[in-house]
């Protein structure tokens, strides 16, 4: 958060900043949840279901300020999705950053048992990627990131235009690197051919 | 623009509908009526009241708001924001009004 910016300014002001804090709740919460079971593709009666809510009553909280959430709602929705909720005091910094960080369309929170087989295929990928980059050449990497079904590798494009073959998705990034992003099994081995010309 | 707590829910709204790429109901709802058409309503609320903008797309990014009001049981308050919004548009669409940019309240 910027401390010049005009959402400081407007916190300046008590009630300004105490209605802040609500609408927190109010309105980021409904997208929240809107989100939540979109990623899930529910429909509003299959999370009614799981809530044992009516779907009036989901299609109301899904609605920016239309209904007050108290705590016992958050924890049945919190259960239906099977996922964490935390309740907690924080800094406005905190709270500012959170709600400018918020992306109504990617949002999502993995429930508990998609949670634990995405940490055993990140355990699975990590162990590959060793293999992976020992392949391209140690020296060749200049950075790599793990995620739970992906690896992303930049490589300099002379070693890349060096190596002969491939059948990676990939994209020109920037003059001297190319970009590969694939889902990396365990045993597979990565194959890079020369880029495209520009 | 509301002060106190609905000015905080409507600064927030429109934040994440900045956000969004699509916006859908019921976060977006079109005006019936002949006299109307093209014009449609941001819809949030704040404690018991519904709140609403009314404004048009003016193209994929830029929505133009045309008025405020609070809607309650079909009846808009002020009762001529529909008209009044029709007319607004009407004139910045002949170039007798002009049209700024609304600056979101961000932390940034």
């Amino acid at each position: 958060v910027n401390i010049s910016s005009s959402l400081v300014d407007e916190l300046r002001d008590k009630t300004y900043r105490d209605a802040y804090v609500a609408s927190q709740i109010k309105i980021l919460l409904p997208y929240e949840v809107r989100a939540l079971r979109n990623a899930r593709n529910w429909t509003q009666g299959e999370l009614a279901r799981r809530a044992n809510m009516s779907q009036p009553r989901i299609a109301e909280i899904e609605r920016p300020g239309k209904r007050s959430l108290n705590l016992d709602t958050l924890l049945r929705l919190a259960s239906a999705f099977d996922v964490g909720l935390q309740v907690q005091f924080v800094h406005f910094r905190e709270l500012a950053d959170g709600s400018e960080g918020f992306d109504p369309d990617t949002f999502n929170v993995r429930s508990f048992d998609d949670e634990i087989e995405a940490a055993a295929r990140e355990d699975e990928v990590a162990a590959n990627l060793e293999a992976a980059l020992a392949w391209i050449s140690a020296a060749s990497a200049r950075e790599a990131a793990v995620s739970a079904d992906r690896v992303q590798v930049h490589i300099p494009l002379r070693l890349v235009a060096a190596q002969g073959q491939v059948n990676l998705q990939r994209d020109l990034f920037g003059a001297s690197q190319i970009q590969l992003a694939s889902r990396i099994e365990l045993g597979q081995q990565l194959q890079v051919t020369p880029a495209p010309a520009a | 623009m509301p002060q106190g707590p609905p000015r905080a829910d409507l600064d927030q709204f429109l934040n994440v509908l900045a956000k969004k790429a699509y916006w859908t109901y019921p976060d977006i709802d079109s005006l019936k009526g002949s006299k109307y058409k093209g014009l449609s309503e941001l819809r949030w609320q704040s404690g018991r009241v519904q709140h609403r903008l009314i404004g048009y797309a003016e193209e994929a990014t830029v929505y133009v708001l045309l008025i405020g009001c609070t809607h309650k049981q079909r009846r808009y308050d002020p009762t001529d924001a529909l008209d009044t919004a029709a007319d607004r548009k009407k004139k910045i669409k002949s170039g007798e009004a002009t049209t700024c940019e609304y600056q979101l309240i961000t932390g940034r």
